[in-house]
Order: C-alpha cells, then sequence, then structure tokens
C-alpha cells in the first residue's frame, strides 16, 4: 500500500464527508423538527448545481454564482416548504415520502424543461485550477482542498449556531420536544421555515461547490440524498455534531473502501476472489456501516434517548 | 382573568370535558381537583390552546382566546408548566430557563435566571446540567422557573408535586406560597388536599368532564364528605 495514494484517498474522503455534511445538516433538523422525511432535499443541490453552473456561465465569476445561486434555491426552498411540505407535517412519514417523491419528479422535469437534457458542465474557476503540493509528493487539487476547508468552517459555524445562540436552543429544544416549544410562545411554523431556508441553503450551496466537479445533471440529488440518509441515521436524527461525525466517517469508508478493501480482503482470502468481491463489497460498506451501528445504538451515534 | 365558559373538549372522538367552566381572577390560587382520568389536565391543555375545543368560550384579560394557535395563548400572558415535566433534555438548566424565555407583555420587573435561582435555590447549583441529568425535584423547578420566565400573567401548574419526595414537595410549596405573596395569579394541579386547603383560594371538584363542585378552602375542608366521594382523600 503506498502513503502517497492512502493520503489522497483520505482527503477525497473528507471532501465527500463535508459535501455530505452540508446535505445532512438541513436533513437531520427537519427530520428532527417537524418528523418531516423530506426526499427533495437532494432537489435543492441540484438547483444549486444548476443555478451556480449557470450565473458562473454567465458572469464568469465563481464568487458571485455563489453568493447569487445559494440565496434564489434557498427563496425556492421556503416557497415548496410554504407551499406543499407544510401540509405533510402532521401526516404519516408514508404519505411524506411519497409526495416528496413528486417533488424530486417535478424539479427533475423541470431543470430539463428549462436547462439542456444533457446538463450542464462549468470549469473549476481558474483560480483554484492548481495542486497544491503535499508530503509523500501528492499534488493534491486546491478546488477540492477549498471545498474541505469551506465544509469545516461552516460546520463550526452551524455547530456555534445550534450551540450558542437562542434560535439554537429553540431549535434543540423543538427536536426533543416540539410541542412544549409551541406552547411556551415560539411561532414553531416560523422556526421550522427559517430551519428549512437554512438547510435548503447549505445543500444549494453544496451543489454550487460541484458543480465544477460533476456537472449539473437532472437527477444528480438523488444518488447523494440517499447516502445523507444514512448519515443522519448513523450521526442520530436532530443532531448536527451527529452528522458532521458521521458525515466524515460515511465519506472515509467509502472512498477507502473503494480503494483498498482488495488488498485488505486479500489478507484473508485469494486475491482473485478479493478482487472479484471487493467493488460490490465496497458499495455497500456505509449500509453495513450503518446496520452495525444501529444494532448497539438504535439511535444513532448522537441521537436522543427514547424516554 | 381567565374565564372558561362551557367549553367541551375531545380526544379523537371520545369527549373528554362537557361544558366545562371555570374561572380565575388575579392573584388568585385556584386548583382544579378530582380523581385520575376526570378531565384536569386536559382542562389546563385546552385553556393553553393544546387541545381543540368545540362549543364554549374561553376568555383570558378580555380577549376571546378559544382555538387560539398555543404560542399565541403563550404569547397573551399563559404559562404552562405541564404533567411530568416535559424539560428539554439536551439542553442545559440555563438553556431550558431563557430557550423560551420573554417578555412581551412587557411587565416591568420580568423574571430573570438569577430571580430563578433566588426561587429555586437547588436550581443554581445545577446551572451547566443537561436537563435529563438533574433529579425529579429539580425537574419540576425546572419546569415552573422555566414557564416563569416567559412572564406570565396567569401560571397553569398540572401535577405541581407528583413523584416528589416530602421534602421536595415542602420546597415546592414553599416556593408557591412566594409567588403567591408576589400577587402571580396560578391555577393548579395536584392530589395533596391539605396543602391545597393551605394555599388555595378557590377550588374547583371535576368529576367526568365538569365541574361538580366549587367553593374556598374553608367550605372544602369542613365537606369531608365531598372529599372522601370525589377526591378519595382520606
Amino acid at each position: 500500500m503506498e502513503w502517497a495514494l492512502l493520503i489522497e484517498q483520505f482527503l477525497n474522503g473528507v471532501q465527500f464527508g463535508v459535501l455530505l455534511f452540508l446535505l445532512a445538516a438541513g436533513l437531520t433538523l427537519t427530520f428532527g423538527i417537524m418528523d418531516l422525511v423530506n426526499l427533495a432535499h437532494g432537489s435543492m443541490y441540484m438547483l444549486g448545481a444548476f443555478f451556480g453552473a449557470t450565473i458562473f456561465l454567465w458572469t464568469g465569476s465563481f464568487i458571485l454564482a455563489l453568493v447569487l445561486a445559494v440565496p434564489i434555491v434557498a427563496g425556492i426552498g421556503i416557497i415548496t416548504e410554504v407551499t406543499t411540505l407544510r401540509t405533510l407535517y402532521q401526516r404519516h412519514h408514508l404519505d411524506q415520502v411519497l409526495a416528496t417523491f413528486g417533488l424530486i419528479l417535478f424539479f427533475n422535469e423541470l431543470v430539463q424543461i428549462v436547462w439542456p437534457l444533457e446538463g450542464l458542465t462549468v470549469p473549476v474557476p481558474e483560480y483554484l485550477s492548481s495542486t497544491v503540493p503535499l508530503p509523500f509528493g501528492i499534488e493534491y487539487s486546491l478546488y477540492r482542498l477549498m471545498i474541505i476547508g469551506t465544509g469545516i468552517l461552516l460546520a463550526i459555524g452551524m455547530w456555534l449556531l445550534v450551540t450558542r445562540t437562542r434560535l439554537g436552543m429553540l431549535i434543540r429544544a423543538g427536536a426533543s420536544d416540539r410541542e412544549m416549544v409551541y406552547a411556551l410562545g415560539t411561532n414553531i411554523r416560523l422556526l421550522f421555515t427559517l430551519v428549512f431556508g437554512l438547510g435548503t441553503a447549505l445543500s444549494a450551496l453544496a451543489g454550487v461547490l460541484m458543480a465544477p466537479i460533476l456537472g449539473a445533471n437532472s437527477g444528480m440529488g438523488e444518488q447523494i440524498i440517499i447516502v445523507a440518509f444514512v448519515v443522519i441515521v448513523i450521526g442520530g436524527i436532530g443532531s448536527i455534531r451527529g452528522s458532521f461525525i458521521a458525515a466524515l466517517i460515511t465519506g472515509l469508508i467509502d472512498s477507502l473502501g473503494r480503494s483498498f478493501l482488495d488488498v485488505i480482503l486479500a489478507l484473508f482470502i485469494p486475491i482473485n476472489a478479493a478482487e472479484a468481491a471487493a467493488p460490490a463489497i465496497s458499495s455497500m460498506l456505509i449500509y453495513i456501516f450503518m446496520a452495525g451501528i444501529l444494532f448497539f445504538k438504535p439511535t444513532g451515534l448522537f441521537g436522543k434517548q427514547p424516554n | 382573568m381567565l374565564s372558561v365558559q362551557g367549553i367541551n373538549s375531545y380526544y379523537g372522538l371520545t369527549q373528554v370535558l362537557f361544558e366545562m367552566s371555570i374561572e380565575v381572577k388575579a392573584g388568585e390560587i385556584v386548583t382544579l381537583l378530582g380523581r385520575n382520568g376526570m378531565g384536569k389536565t386536559t382542562t389546563i391543555r385546552s385553556i393553553m390552546g393544546l387541545n381543540e375545543t368545540r362549543n364554549g368560550v374561553i376568555f383570558f384579560q378580555n380577549q376571546e382566546i378559544t382555538n387560539w394557535p398555543a404560542f399565541r395563548i403563550a404569547q397573551a400572558g399563559l404559562a404552562l408548566a405541564p404533567e411530568g415535566r416535559r424539560i428539554f433534555p439536551n439542553l442545559n438548566v440555563i438553556e431550558n430557563l431563557i430557550a423560551t424565555a420573554n417578555n412581551k407583555n412587557e411587565l416591568t420587573d420580568p423574571w430573570t435566571v438569577d430571580k430563578i435561582f433566588a426561587l429555586f435555590p437547588a436550581l443554581e447549583a445545577r446551572a451547566g446540567i443537561a436537563g435529563n441529568r438533574i433529579s425529579g425535584g429539580e425537574q419540576q423547578m425546572l419546569s415552573i422557573g422555566r414557564a416563569l420566565m416567559t412572564n406570565p400573567h396567569l401560571l397553569l401548574l398540572d401535577e405541581a408535586t407528583e413523584g416528589l419526595s416530602p421534602l421536595l414537595r415542602k420546597q415546592i410549596w414553599s416556593s408557591i406560597v412566594k409567588l403567591k405573596d408576589n400577587r402571580q395569579s396560578i391555577l393548579l394541579i395536584d392530589k395533596n388536599l391539605e396543602s391545597l386547603l393551605r394555599i388555595g383560594d378557590r377550588h374547583y371538584v371535576i368529576e367526568k368532564g365538569h365541574v361538580v363542585w366549587e367553593g374556598d378552602s374553608a367550605q372544602l375542608a369542613s365537606d369531608e364528605e365531598l372529599q372522601l366521594r370525589y377526591i378519595g382523600l382520606g
């Protein structure tokens, strides 16, 4: 095993992890506070990628793409919340899954109508397109390092918001006992719309950041939202800290598993069998990990314990 | 201050309150008495807007608040310390006090965390401890403190001393007396008749979702048959 490859895959794992965190943060708060399963959260990521890519292509400014696309998509998210999701809070999870799956289809069609069928591709902004020399002769993408840094800063910001502010106290209190927060004088609908807007903004930001790497495509939200759900289940529904830790672990398991599982398996079984089994098993690794966590901690790493 | 006039409330299809009517005047401590399952908690939840009411009206501070959303009723100056305390387990003691604190009605001398600690000294030493790591008695104090921090005109206190040791009960009752001396109006549910007779101004006995008796402490104290029949206390 090469150290250079290991470190590079480690960084890729962290980058995937912070991306997952940006999606999982909004998901865990909406699920935790309003008990809403929102499959369409991934659509906001997709819209972030499309709006970000479009504004970047029009103006040539990636900063402008970030500054404009994030509030535009947050606005779309809030409109969706007020017009559609609000009617779903009192419904069963299955109803919520069906309705928000409908929203996914709606947004996927919408971007195919508005944008080219094949989606959009945008380059990495020029000033971020270089590589950074790291130990062991690694040349790592500056852009990916920027994503890691942004993700970690936002995670710290979210953690401060949730642990140090009145709004954060209400968010945590709402996650544990919504009715009590409401009965003590908080307009829980307004609180939720705020939280929803915040979660949508983070998701959209993730989309803008990923557009230069993955492009913007109809359906790109679904691939990642499944993994984001795995993250919030592992971390514990409603916990920002849990989401962050679980996102990093999940990102690392996924990235390192894909690169090194064959080597590890070859320690136990013949090399041919290891090479054949590794790709199949590595794509299941995060689900196996989730099942393991749930076996020992049914509420996730930092989930609230049932009374 | 509070006037509940002939409300009916339901849990699903089951009617729980039948023409329930009670009244609380400014500065009074009024109690709801009766066996379990007779509708005391539902009455309080209906006043707070947590249970929908049909028929009947609820007036608070000369406004009709019937079926307002609970958060607006709270902002109008009603505060609930609920049955089971329902402390936010993942917030520490201070956070529990300040998360929902407000002074919407602009009382001149609002509650502060320090004043709550003065009222319940036991809480001060637990200030940074998570809500689910403190004792039942401390949770009850915190629940009352959390409600007071919204600076209510009327405090709704459901099961004030349930499940607490005699010593802790004594502490809670003495704090309630201090609140009474401050002219805090309170609508109170508890089973400890002796303390209620001492502290309460007026009492309602509730049986199967409506009021079967009302009167002051002297009248209730002298009517042992009433106590035995509806409250089951010897």
